[in-house]
């Protein structure tokens, strides 16, 4: 409101001069291009240590053969329950169907472990990025795993590719 | 600035700045998200390179986006700063206008969005809920960057009204941003409102799902009080936004309260209300019918509350912000003029005889077709017929209670001033709509009744006619008392339109300007001081009239305003 009705002297707004704010918001957006680079590339973010014999430590070890590929690692972490009714080569069938998942950029954290007895469910967040779109897409949703311990080992109680549970029948 | 030069401006800076917004939001997202993770997070697989192809992309998203949208933001500065008519051509052009608007709008849903996702969170943490696979640093980046850009916008927008006496569609699609989302904040601050009512409600009475220690409710019970917040926050804002414009009407150039767009909003918060508040009355009276009838699906104090005495309470809030808005409106057309008054009650009252006898025709016609298939003993007198008869004679009993006194009160108006009331907008639209309503819902059940006689009368298939055309003859049978009396009202209206023109108006040749009447400035402007002329400019098929009009404004001595309309 520059100035009452009628006649118009002025601009509505600063001077015509070279805009100040668009250099203030230019050193913003660079100060962030640089913090988020620093972020990036400085914080490690990487998969925590467990406790030897744990559950957290049996999926993460799962987890890791699956990433790189071991499927036979990956299938020896599984309880005699799945095994009697998935064979070696059908995981390997299931897995190559599955294998898209490593493509997905994904962090799987850790929300909370629920141990009874002999059992256990991890609950873990899976935050996930893929690129595609003018941004990429980026979300999070959540994943329960079921764990059993057989003979002192804690074992994974379901059909497991990854981070998603497959029907058997493969 | 020509128009393709406007277009090609507004357009490239809207599109690039949404790449910068889309680039910023993943920085700010990944930073935040990395940020709390390095933190707190247990990372128990993956995560190495996550962070980083994120950054990648944000970062060339912002490279791109920024370079782009300054120059064009810069190109478009230069359009509209000054006194010149190219710089008050700008500001003035409807292209501005919808890119303010459009960018604000967009910024501020996403905003609305985040801060309801992220609210939910929050009282989901406070209450103990499981927030499941949520991640709340996304939505504090969404908030982090739709809200400035949300504020820039309508913060410019803001002041090119106050310096410009934009008209047109410059001014109206800003009044349209404006009450739309005063309208979307309030359906979510009473919604919202409404929903934590009923929750509560649920749980104190004990109602089934509600008790022996569930506490599933907890989570619909955080995102009620989510759109609680935002909605007040997004209604209080636009509501003071139109509250600032009312009181610059002197400087803005033009009253608000008068504008077309702000009547629009009062008649569809208190339509909104009304029919919420006659369904969830007349659902009440049901259950209580039913009670009566012992035909209800519970029979205990529990289920008596839940069914009866719940609804009216739930539609509490509803009923109070159609009040409020009513009451409100009804003091601001009193505080402007007689003429303003008359409009208000007029529209409001023509409302309320729309809904009721919505509730009338529909709650009618039901209890017709099934006492229409009792009779002709197609349809047993059992439980499920009270059940569903309880249900019509509620609506009928709400439509009456609405319709009656209404449609009263409109045909007294009609008989005291008839040459005013018979030829108003609202009222002739009103009448329309009955007409045109009733004949759409009697023409395909005419239709249905018809070929199921003919094709019975031609010996087609035997199936029993009293059970296929009850409903359809009750349609019939309401519908068409309902259009024959409002057709008899507005052809009388439109036969008395002919010879009774508002006033004496000379006209001049083909293309003049006429006076229609001097009058006190309380009845144009209440806000602006001074007398005022009320004018008609008239000219032949095709002339542009907006610019003629334009041109007289520029022709105008200091002090005087031409106003539309």
């Amino acid at each position: 409101m520059n100035e009452p009705s009628g006649v118009m002297t002025a601009p509505p707004s600063g001077s015509a001069a070279f805009p100040r704010s668009v250099v203030l918001i230019g050193a913003a957006i660079s100060a962030l291009v640089v913090i988020a680079l620093i972020v990036a590339v400085a914080l490690p973010n990487r998969p925590t240590e467990y406790a030897a014999g744990s559950p957290e430590a049996a999926f993460q070890d799962f987890y890791e053969a699956w990433e790189t590929g071991d499927i036979e690692a990956a299938y020896g972490h599984f309880s005699s329950t799945v095994t009697a009714e998935m064979s070696p080569a059908e995981y390997r069938r299931m897995d190559a169907d599955w294998s898209w998942q490593r493509d997905q950029g994904r962090r799987l954290v850790l929300l909370n472990v629920d141990v009874t007895a002999d059992r256990s469910v991890l609950r873990i967040r899976v935050d996930q990025f893929s690129e595609g779109g003018l941004a990429g897409e980026r979300y999070s949703y959540e994943r329960s795993v079921r764990l059993v311990r057989e003979r002192g080992t804690w074992l994974i109680d379901e059909p497991l590719v990854g981070i998603e549970s497959v029907p058997y029948q493969y | 600035m020509d128009i393709a030069k406007r277009l090609y401006l507004y357009v490239v800076s809207a599109v690039s700045l949404l790449v910068l917004s889309i680039g910023l939001y993943n920085l700010v997202a990944v930073v935040l998200g990395e940020l709390a993770d390095a933190l707190g997070a247990s990372i128990i697989g993956g995560g190495g390179s996550t962070g980083r192809e994120q950054v990648s992309l944000a970062i060339a998203l912002v490279a791109v986006g920024s370079p782009v949208f300054a120059v064009h933001w810069l190109l478009v500065g230069r359009g509209w700063r000054g006194s010149d008519d190219t710089a008050r051509n700008d500001r003035h052009s409807a292209i501005r206008a919808l890119h303010l608007g459009l960018v604000g709008t967009v910024a501020l849903a996403f905003g609305a969005y985040a801060a309801l996702e992220l609210l939910d969170y929050v009282f989901g943490t406070l209450l103990g809920t499981d927030p499941g696979g949520a991640r709340p640093s996304d939505h504090v980046a969404l908030l982090l960057v739709a809200a400035p850009v949300w504020w820039y916008h309508q913060r410019r927008r803001s002041i090119d009204l106050r310096h410009d006496r934009l008209s047109r569609a410059a001014a109206w699609i800003t009044r349209l941003q404006r009450y739309a989302w005063a309208f979307v904040g309030l359906v979510l601050l009473v919604g919202g409102v409404s929903q934590v009512i009923e929750t509560l409600l649920s749980v104190l009475i004990g109602r089934e799902g509600f008790g022996g220690g569930a506490d599933w409710w907890l989570v619909p019970l955080t995102w009620s009080l989510a759109t609680v917040v935002v909605g007040a926050g997004l209604f209080w804002f636009q509501a003071d936004d139109a509250r600032r414009a009312v009181s610059d009407a002197e400087t803005v150039g033009e009253d608000d309260r008068a504008s077309a767009l702000r009547a629009t909003y009062f008649g569809a918060v208190i339509l909104v209300a009304l029919s919420n508040v006659g369904v969830t009355v007349a659902s009440s009276l049901a259950e209580l019918g039913r009670w009566v009838l012992g035909v209800s699906d519970g029979t205990d104090t529990s289920a008596f509350l839940e069914l009866v005495v719940g609804p009216p309470l739930v539609a509490i809030p509803f009923a109070i912000a159609g009040w409020l808005h009513w009451a409100a409106w009804r003091r601001e057309g009193a505080g402007r003029s007689p003429v303003a008054l008359a409009a208000v009650e007029r529209l409001a009252l023509h409302l309320t005889a729309a809904v009721g006898i919505i509730f009338l025709a529909v709650g009618t016609a039901q209890l017709l077709g099934r006492l229409f298939e009792v009779a002709l003993a197609v349809a047993a007198d059992n439980d499920f017929l009270r059940f569903e008869l309880a249900w019509f004679v509620a609506q009928i009993v709400v439509g009456a209670v609405l319709w009656i006194p209404a449609w009263t009160l409109v045909m007294r108006r009609r008989l005291a001033t008839p040459i005013t009331e018979r030829h108003v907008t609202a009222g002739r639209a009103y009448l329309y709509l009955a007409v045109g309503a009733a004949l759409i819902a009697a023409v395909p059940s005419a239709a249905f009744s018809l070929y199921r006689v003919v094709d019975t009368l031609l010996g087609g298939r035997g199936v029993a006619l009293g059970s296929d055309l009850s409903i359809p003859i009750a349609v019939v049978i309401v519908a068409s008392v309902i259009a024959l009396y409002h057709a008899r009202l507005l052809l009388s209206d439109l036969r008395s339109a002919a010879p009774a023109q508002p006033s004496a108006v000379a006209v001049a040749g083909a293309s003049a300007i006429v006076e229609v009447a001097a009058q006190p400035s309380a009845v144009v402007t209440a806000t602006v001081p001074g007398v005022s002329l009320a004018l008609t400019l008239r000219g032949p098929a095709g002339t542009d009239l907006e610019s003629v009009a334009d041109a007289l404004r520029e022709h105008l001595p200091p002090g005087l305003v031409l106003e539309d309309h």
